[in-house]
């Protein structure tokens, strides 16, 4: 007797709203014996990883704030992945979309320059984000170089190509030489939604892009052309879809939105340029990407989640003092357990006997 | 001469963690299988590997230590993506998540510890051949065996049956299926090679290149690893090419700066990355056809019964 | 003027700056620390004086660290939750926590703050730092002394002051000894990794430096010195465990109260909260005779 997955005829809508809550089941049964083990109260942690960060609002804003950049990420990968093009380099398109918008605040700082700066400093930062992705989506085009590879590499360039410009050309004057650029004027900040918080005007942006996202593949042709792509090449070269294309068109506009979100990130909760801009938002992104399903209101439940997670495991390091590791063991589980239960939309279990098996051998 | 002796044996000693973890990967990927967390992998393996070798005293027994642990983690990658059929790619970094914190909490009771690292081979009269002796003879037995390892990919994957099954399986799972291999249980097999290699690779950091276990010691090589696979468009040769080139330039530009080359540093460091992309683009140019990439890789199988 | 953490903690103590808290009321004080706290150098060493400071004061005080806490976005959010969980005096241990500090404790004029290394400061805000280039100066004039090559090998994580300053002062002082010797630097461009520190230590080597110096955070390149032979000089803790006879002196950040008497609650302790001013931290630079080096 065997247990055996087997394809569902039809995806399980049922499963799909349910398989969140099995997975959230499994993570605080395995929660109670992993604190157990740890000597911690398990209700507690559970408490402090799950209802606190919800329950007032200044954790809330902080939820937003750490999810904008993994929602707007993870929606632009999500295109890419669904027409089969790996870009697994958001975090050096971040980057690079940073420190071209940065240039704009650097240029102007100081001067009398008005309310265009940040609208600026948007755009450039886009297409900044945009060009680099299309550096490793040309190099498949045209020479057939892995993408996977050449999107990774350009991620290390980023990184140092930043330290470079801020410990250098572009490094405060009266920085007393510390690696960062001056603090951005106003103009060039990104605003914030409420006086005294954190929440700031990139929460919006997400949103819109969310909502760009699903009218893109719900409703237009470039959507539709993009998941045949990916689901079904061979068809869609039958019906005149062009793959390469596509792969240069997702990998500029993730880039673009990878940039986006660089920026953002730097205008808005960090106020200038220095290393260290990201806690590896461009990788996060991929599993928020697939966390959520690929779909853009999918993905904005996801980077919700995942962000939320995070604050938890801050509260509670700080409330019951638990490690900082036994939180990335527990997201890790969190996650094992969300993806394997979405598994079983598309798939269910079936026990196999093993004389079926042999018989099925013999023909 | 003896300064290029010196950096030869850098570049070995630099090289051999990405090509032993690399070469586990390639043979993952061969059964098309993509396992995004070599780095979660790495990382465990060296927790554990250096947890064994303090323990126990011994090198061997640290680098099977770090072996074994490298293995389970890829087992729990199997039951994802191929027991359960999740995506390859999320299961992967989750398991890179995951594998740090392990190995923050395994190796916490051991950090500030010594041991005694590999030893160098010595065999006299072989090793003092000037100029390669060393090189051929004298470095850890680690650097030898990732040769050895790769050799022995080569031959399974392109000159015994079960390779050309392996090979088959990740180009077209469907067929291999129908022809009555079992592709689920191959690419088990697959998985778990791709996860020793990982821990040995994780091990050998600190069992013979730096003899102290530090949270996070792997610093990315696990993701560098990976690349080199790409790089190597999934073939032995070039991989080994790949992961010289890489440990060659990462060394030399070390060297360069000692020199004193009037260049930032960062553009320095950022060769190593340039060079694979280059190269890679030239080569890619080169070549004719499709892609080499097995054709299976990353997609999900589950058997129709 | 010296003074410690624990300087710092029993004058907001002795003070009783934080009037609203009644004598059963524990002060608490919270610590934001970059790296993971088993890093064998810069949190580790904040993590010694934060056990110190419990050892110390006992049931007067309550911890809390947050690690790992990137220098970016984040940096901001962990601090005020440090805030928010009720902490009256809070370490930001990095330099790259400067702004966020300063955000937050204009924020909460009632919390006070420490910043290691940066000089932006507020009523609520202080700064403190070590004078390393001392004992970078130090430790400069031992290694013209005891080099036979004429060439020092240095390796630099990056450029920042608190760096360079150290490579100006190594240099300055073995000029002193040897007018011709040379600094061979190398910038490793990372505070860690132990697998690239031990390359370029062994590239320094190669190029004939016989004294490594190293301004990275693993004892990579004093394990590589002693396996070679040659002579180094740790940093921020004690690495004599990784090159018994190759260690010269070390760096150590001794933030906490144990090694320096000039650490015990005193007059010198502030009362109200201080506005600015750095205060230089304990640092040890120990001349540690060994066999090898007495010899010749």
């Amino acid at each position: 007797m065997q247990l055996v997955l087997e394809k569902r005829a039809e995806r399980s809508n049922t499963i799909a709203l349910v398989s969140p809550l099995i997975a959230i089941g499994l993570t605080i049964a395995t929660m109670i014996v992993l604190f157990a083990i740890l000597g911690k109260n398990p209700l507690l942690a559970l408490h402090a990883y799950f209802i606190a960060p919800l329950t007032d609002g200044y954790s809330l804003q902080e939820i937003a704030v750490k999810a904008t950049p993994l929602v707007m990420i993870a929606i632009g990968l999500s295109l890419c992945y669904l027409a089969n093009a790996w870009n697994i380099g958001a975090e050096g398109q971040f980057l690079i979309g940073a420190v071209a918008g940065s240039w704009i605040a650097v240029k102007t700082q100081g001067t009398d320059a008005g309310a265009w700066v940040l609208p600026a400093m948007l755009v450039l930062a886009a297409a900044a984000g945009a060009l680099y992705a299309l550096i490793p989506a040309i190099c498949k085009v045209k020479f057939g170089a892995s993408e996977i590879l050449t999107s990774l590499m350009l991620v290390y360039v980023a990184d140092l190509f930043l330290d470079y410009l801020v410990r250098g050309p572009w490094r405060d004057p009266h920085g007393f030489n510390f690696p960062t650029t001056a603090e951005f004027d106003p103009v060039a900040t990104v605003p914030l939604l409420i006086e005294g918080g954190r929440l700031h005007l990139g929460s919006i942006i997400a949103l819109l892009v969310v909502a760009a996202a699903a009218i893109l593949l719900g409703r237009t042709i470039k959507g539709f052309e993009i998941r045949v792509v990916g689901a079904a090449p061979r068809a869609a070269r039958f019906g005149g879809f062009n793959a390469n294309q596509l792969v240069i068109l997702t990998f500029a506009v993730s880039g673009a939105l990878a940039g986006l979100a660089g920026i953002i990130e730097v205008a808005g909760p960090v106020g200038h340029l220095q290393p260290g801009i990201s806690p590896g938002y461009g990788f996060t992104a991929i599993i928020v990407a697939f966390l959520g399903r690929l779909n853009p209101l999918g993905i904005l439940i996801a980077g919700l989640f995942l962000a939320l997670t995070f604050i938890g495991g801050e509260q509670a390091q700080i409330a019951m003092k638990i490690p900082l590791d036994v939180t990335k063991v527990f997201q890790g589980i969190l996650l094992f357990y969300v993806l394997a239960c979405d598994s079983l939309i598309l798939y269910r279990f079936k026990l196999v006997f093993p004389n079926r098996q042999v018989a099925r051998g013999t023909h | 001469m003896e300064l290029i002796e010196a950096i030869i044996l850098a570049v070995l000693a630099a090289s051999t963690p990405l090509l032993i973890a690399a070469t586990g990967e390639l043979v993952t990927e061969r059964s098309g299988v993509l396992n995004l967390g070599v780095e979660g992998m790495m990382i465990v393996g060296a927790a554990c590997g250096f947890a064994g070798a303090w323990l126990t005293g011994s090198i061997f027994i640290g680098a099977l230590f770090g072996i074994i642990a490298g293995t389970l983690m890829s087992l729990v990658f199997a039951l994802m993506a191929l027991g359960l059929a999740v995506n390859q790619v999320a299961t992967g970094l989750a398991l890179t998540i995951l594998g740090i914190g392990l190995s923050g909490l395994i190796g916490a009771g051991f950090v500030g510890e010594r041991i005694t690292p590999a030893m160098h081979l010595y065999i006299p009269g072989l090793t003092d051949i000037p100029l390669i002796g060393r090189v051929l003879f004298g470095e850890d037995a680690f650097v030898y065996f990732s040769l050895a390892l790769i050799i022995g990919v080569w031959w399974f994957l392109y000159r015994t049956r079960p390779g050309l099954i392996l090979r088959a399986c990740g180009d077209n799972h469907v067929s291999a299926h129908a022809l009555g291999y079992p592709v689920l249980r191959i690419r088990t097999f697959a998985v778990m090679f791709g996860g020793a290699c990982a821990g040995l690779a994780g091990a050998y950091l600190p069992l013979a290149y730096t003899p102290f276990f530090i949270p996070g010691m792997t610093a990315g090589r696990g993701w560098i690893a990976l690349a080199l696979v790409v790089f190597s468009s999934w073939r032995p040769g070039r991989l080994v090419v790949g992961a010289y080139l890489f440990g060659a330039v990462t060394i030399l530009q070390l060297h360069a700066q000692g020199w004193g080359v009037g260049i930032p540093s960062q553009f320095m460091s950022a060769l190593p990355y340039l060079a694979t992309v280059i190269v890679l683009v030239l080569l890619s140019r080169a070549r004719t056809g499709g892609s080499t990439a097995p054709a299976a890789l990353g997609t999900v199988f589950v058997p129709d019964r | 003027m010296r003074k410690s953490l624990l300087a710092l903690t029993a004058g907001l103590l002795l003070a009783g700056s934080i009037s609203a808290a009644s004598a059963a009321d524990k002060l608490k004080v919270g610590f934001i620390y970059l790296g993971p706290v088993g890093d064998l150098g810069w949190t580790y060493q904040h993590e010694l004086a934060r056990q110190a400071l419990v050892k110390e004061l006992g049931d007067k005080i309550e911890t809390t660290f947050l690690e790992n806490v990137p220098e970016g976005p984040d940096a901001e959010r962990s601090i005020e939750q440090l805030v928010r969980a009720g902490n009256k005096l809070i370490f930001t241990t990095s330099f790259g926590y400067m702004d966020p500090t300063l955000k937050v404790a204009k924020k909460y004029p009632n919390v006070h703050f420490e910043h290691a290394t940066g000089y932006k400061r507020n009523p609520n805000m202080s700064t403190y730092s070590a004078k390393w280039y001392q004992g970078r100066y130090i430790q400069g004039l031992i290694a013209a002394k005891m080099s036979k090559s004429g060439v020092l090998g240095y390796i630099g994580s990056f450029p920042i002051p608190e760096v360079v300053s150290g490579i100006n002062a190594t240099i300055l002082a073995a000029q002193t000894i040897n007018p011709n010797i040379k600094v061979k630097i190398i910038w490793a461009n990372t505070w860690f990794d132990p697998g690239k520190e031990a390359d370029a230590a062994k590239a320094l080597i190669d190029q004939g430096a016989d004294v490594i110096m190293q301004h990275t955070d693993s004892p990579a390149a004093m394990q590589i010195a002693s396996e070679r032979g040659k002579l180094a000089f740790g940093q921020d803790s004690e690495m004599i465990k990784f090159g018994p006879k190759t260690q010269l002196t070390s760096i150590l950040d001794t933030w906490g109260p144990t090694t320096s008497p000039a650490s015990r609650p005193s007059s010198t302790a502030p009362g109200s909260p201080r506005t600015a001013g750095a205060v230089s931290t304990a640092i040890c630079s120990r001349w540690r005779p060994t066999p090898t080096c007495l010899t010749t």
